[in-house]
């Protein structure tokens, strides 16, 4: 059920075959059970042996505000031919022939479309009663009537009498159809398979209309689709029209409860012409307004029928939706043949039924033109749309289906796709922050060795390439030489993060060369967090500046001893190390020799601790002018 | 006089070679046995002559050096193995001591102390740098921050497996881990003992047990005796 014909809805078309066949199967279904019901109405109970079928009865007729008449009348009667808009009372009596059912069999009669109030009696004796004479509670001319003879009721050798008294409200499809006589056996056989058919049909279509109906309420209600919205009231207009005909006690008195079956009726019928043009996406504004405007005036025409006992008014309101029905056709025509929609072909076939039923109900049924006919065709007839309606919601949810799976599985592509974009975006980044802090690195190192080592050995090829190089100054240049050499080689190191590590480190290389000059040192190191990356490397200036400093005291200070203090105060915002470092030398520089080369120690410590936003303090460590104290506070970031 | 102290080399540096075993052969109390520049060379013979001391570069041509170390610690249990370390590479130095060494030298021109290092070592002393006692701190703290010790069975298959890989180590007592924390921190032997209430010696055996811990032999020979008890399958 393509409702487009573009190419890209082939697929849909493929999986569209699954209610397609469900469609055609419930098709089948319902042309066995039409037919299958058609033959039990076409079985002609006078071919069948042992059933007289009755074909006239002597009839008293009072309809009432007329004078009562008394004349032959045909069967079947249908008294709102004969008086149409008027209820009334009539009496039929009927001869039965003597010998139509053998002596000690049961025997039976079988009545249709007797109402609306009916007595049965045979032989003057009262067998059956059907509701009570004039009150209008009960319709029997809904159901068939099986009457059970007795057979002391039958006079044997003469003709049989039997009597129906009716009573009859106007508009009520009152009369006395067909009368049968025969063995109890062969009538209960036919009235049993009758009334199946009829009670059977009408309950399925009632239930279908009512669950469809439902059905489609509730996908109105939640996604406001006209299509839903229309089909549900149809339906559900079309259950009261199923219901009527099986239920023979309406707690509605007569004429309201007449005037809303056929207002249901009119809106059965038109809303289900609104819905095919729904289904086929044409709407053009005059026909919509054209259905909305027979819809309205068969209902008016139904209400006035009804309210002012003119039935000639409903039949009016009856043919403008028959002729609604047609001036529709057109276009599922139109939709089925040019454009090919197979949609369409369905509406075809079920409309054109539908229209076929609705013209065989008007006019043979409800006019009784060409010979008349009691049973209508149209339930049978609209129940198609039933089966459409559920083709198409099948249709519509798998197409929906395929619709999500196809985009989730567009957007999860999508997705695969930009997570490969992000991974080499980021993969991407990461080499250029690798080779940047490859760079970084190597940089540092040059800097490392020229600044180090570099300088110490050109301070020592000045000193050799004087006249007479002093033995012990040389050797003095070589070990600061290695000692700088050791420091760039310590910060390769990976331990570097931290920073009681990084000291220790300066003092195992450092040890030695005080151990040989006789200084001791007193190690005060105390645990410290983990540094973040980044200030690694500032560490590693900290521990310039140190090295610096122990030289100084090494080269310049005569001390005997040295005390180390490394403390954490995560009590200071933001939280610094600080670095104490105090000897018993002779104190500050005062000989102008060593002040240069002191100086420009001090120097070198100061720009490195600034470089790392580190403070450095250098001051004459008591007040007896001996030692000297350096402190260095410096903020650090904890990862 | 106590019998000389039986040293073997195997180092591919001809230069460095050389200056090593002026310094064993200078020294009264050493003697040196063998000298090798490739591992299958020294493997060859270790297999027929005992020796108190091995002197292992890592950087052979032909085979790892701490494969030698290993093999070594196989044949001769007895024999202490001392690693010749270029300066700054004491980070690696782990690997050698879970290979089995007991110590190491520096290959920084100072080789003049190789002697004392050495009767040093034999003596029950183990140099430990503070980067290298960060490094073991770290290792184990990695590793009891993970389960609890495992049990031994699963480990000693894992072991038995791949021998080179590493297991997880015995755990560290609370002394050792002490020790570890202050070496890291700079402090000398010395002022560990002072600052734990415990002679300089008892911190050197603190130190020899941490090498011991890291040592698979110790423990692949653990596992072969409870195997020949039949604890493990």
């Amino acid at each position: 059920m393509c409702t487009t014909n573009r190419k890209p809805c082939s697929k849909h078309a493929i999986s569209a075959g699954f209610p397609s066949a469900i469609a055609a199967l419930l098709a089948c279904l319902w042309l066995a059970l039409v037919l299958a019901g058609t033959t039990a109405h076409a079985a002609k109970p006078s071919d069948t042996a042992g059933i007289v079928g009755v074909t006239y009865a002597d009839a008293t007729l009072e309809p009432d505000g007329l004078p009562v008449e008394q004349r032959r009348v045909t069967l079947p009667f249908r008294w709102d031919h004969e008086f149409p808009g008027r209820g009334g009372r009539a009496t039929y009596r009927i001869g039965l022939p003597p010998s139509a059912v053998p002596r000690d069999e049961p025997a039976a009669l079988l009545m249709s479309g007797v109402g609306s109030q009916v007595t049965v009696s045979f032989n003057d004796a009262l067998v059956a009663s059907y509701g009570t004479l004039g009150d209008p509670g009960h319709d029997a001319s809904k159901s068939n009537l099986l009457v059970p003879v007795a057979a002391a009721l039958r006079r044997e050798g003469q003709a049989q009498s039997l009597v129906v008294r009716t009573t009859i409200q106007r508009q009520r499809g009152a009369g006395l159809g067909n009368v049968q006589y025969g063995t109890e056996g062969a009538l209960s056989a036919l009235y049993r398979s009758q009334q199946n058919w009829r009670n059977t049909s009408a309950i399925v279509y009632a239930v279908s209309l009512l669950l469809m109906g439902g059905l489609a309420g509730g996908l109105w209600l939640r996604q406001r689709d006209a299509l839903y919205g229309c089909f549900a009231l149809a339906a559900l207009s079309g259950v009261a029209r199923n219901l009527d005909r099986v239920w023979p006690d309406v707690p509605v008195s007569w004429p309201l409860w007449g005037a809303v079956v056929a207002v249901c009726y009119a809106c059965h019928i038109g809303l289900i012409a609104r819905f095919v043009l729904l289904v086929l996406e044409r709407n053009p504004p005059w026909l919509v307004r054209s259905i909305h405007a027979a819809l309205a005036l068969s209902v008016a025409l139904a209400c006035a029928s009804f309210a002012f006992a003119r039935p000639l008014l409903w039949t009016a309101g009856l043919v403008i939706l028959q002729l609604t029905s047609i001036v529709c056709l057109p276009y599922v025509v139109h939709g089925a043949l040019i454009a090919r929609r197979r949609i369409a072909a369905v509406l075809m076939a079920a409309g054109t039924m539908a229209i076929l039923a609705g013209a065989h109900d008007l006019l043979l049924v409800r006019m009784g033109l060409f010979g008349g006919a009691d049973y209508t065709l149209t339930p049978h007839a609209m129940f198609f749309f039933v089966m459409i309606l559920a083709g198409l919601v099948v249709e519509r949810y798998s197409r929906t289906v395929d619709d999500y799976s196809a985009l989730n599985a567009n957007l999860a592509a999508r997705v695969a796709e930009r997570e490969d974009q992000l991974r080499a975006a980021f993969e991407t980044m990461r080499q250029q922050q690798q080779t940047q802090a490859v760079l970084l690195e190597r940089q540092r190192i040059m800097r490392e060795i020229h600044d180090g080592v570099g300088s110490q050995l050109v301070g020592l090829l000045n000193v050799v390439t004087q006249t007479t190089p002093d033995r012990v100054v040389v050797e003095e240049h070589v070990k600061l030489a290695l000692d700088e050499m050791r420091m760039a080689v310590d910060s390769l190191q990976p331990t570097h993060d931290d920073l009681p590590t990084v000291l220790a480190t300066l003092r195992y290389r450092l040890q030695p060369r005080l151990d040989a000059a006789g200084i001791e040192l007193v190690w005060d190191v105390a645990v410290m967090p983990a540094l973040a990356p980044f200030a690694a490397q500032a560490a590693l200036q900290l521990q310039r500046i140190l090295l610096e400093a122990f030289t100084n005291v090494l080269k310049h200070a005569r001390a005997t001893r040295i005390v180390m203090h490394a403390s954490w105060h995560s009590e200071a915002t933001p939280p610094l190390v600080r670095i104490v470092l105090t000897d018993n030398g002779r104190g500050l520089p005062s000989a102008p020799g060593d002040a240069r080369h002191a100086g420009h120690g001090i120097a070198n410590m100061r720009s490195r601790a600034q470089s790392i936003g580190a403070q450095l303090h250098i001051e004459t460590a008591s007040d007896a002018g001996g030692g000297t104290r350096l402190r260095l506070d410096w903020p650090c970031a904890l990862p | 006089m106590t019998v000389e102290t039986q040293v073997a080399l195997v180092e591919d540096d001809t230069g460095m070679r050389e200056r090593i075993a002026r310094v064993v052969d200078a020294d009264p109390s050493l003697s040196l046995a063998y000298c090798a520049s490739n591992a299958a060379d020294i493997l060859g013979w270790l297999a027929d002559n005992a020796v108190d001391v091995l002197l292992v570069d890592l950087g052979l041509p032909d085979r790892p050096g701490l494969q030698v170390i290993s093999q070594c610690r196989n044949m001769q249990p007895a024999c202490a193995v001392m690693v010749l370390s270029i300066f700054g590479d004491e980070a690696n130095m782990v690997q050698a001591f879970e290979a089995g060494a007991s110590g190491y030298l520096l290959k920084d021109g100072t080789e003049a102390d190789l002697a004392t290092h050495i009767r040093h070592l034999r003596a029950g002393g183990s140099p430990m740098s503070p980067v290298i006692a960060r490094k073991l701190l770290r290792r184990w703290q990695a590793h009891s921050g993970a389960a609890p010790a495992q049990p031994v069975a699963v480990t000693a298959s894992a072991a038995a497996a791949k021998p080179a890989v590493a297991v997880t180590p015995e755990r560290l007592s609370p002394r050792e881990f002490e020790v570890l924390d202050l070496v890291s921190r700079g402090f000398t032997y010395v002022e560990v003992g002072v600052q734990m209430g415990v002679s300089a010696s008892t911190v050197q055996t603190h130190i020899r047990n941490i090498y011991g811990k890291l040592d698979v032999h110790n423990k692949s020979e653990a596992v072969f005796e409870a195997r020949n008890l039949g604890w493990l399958p």
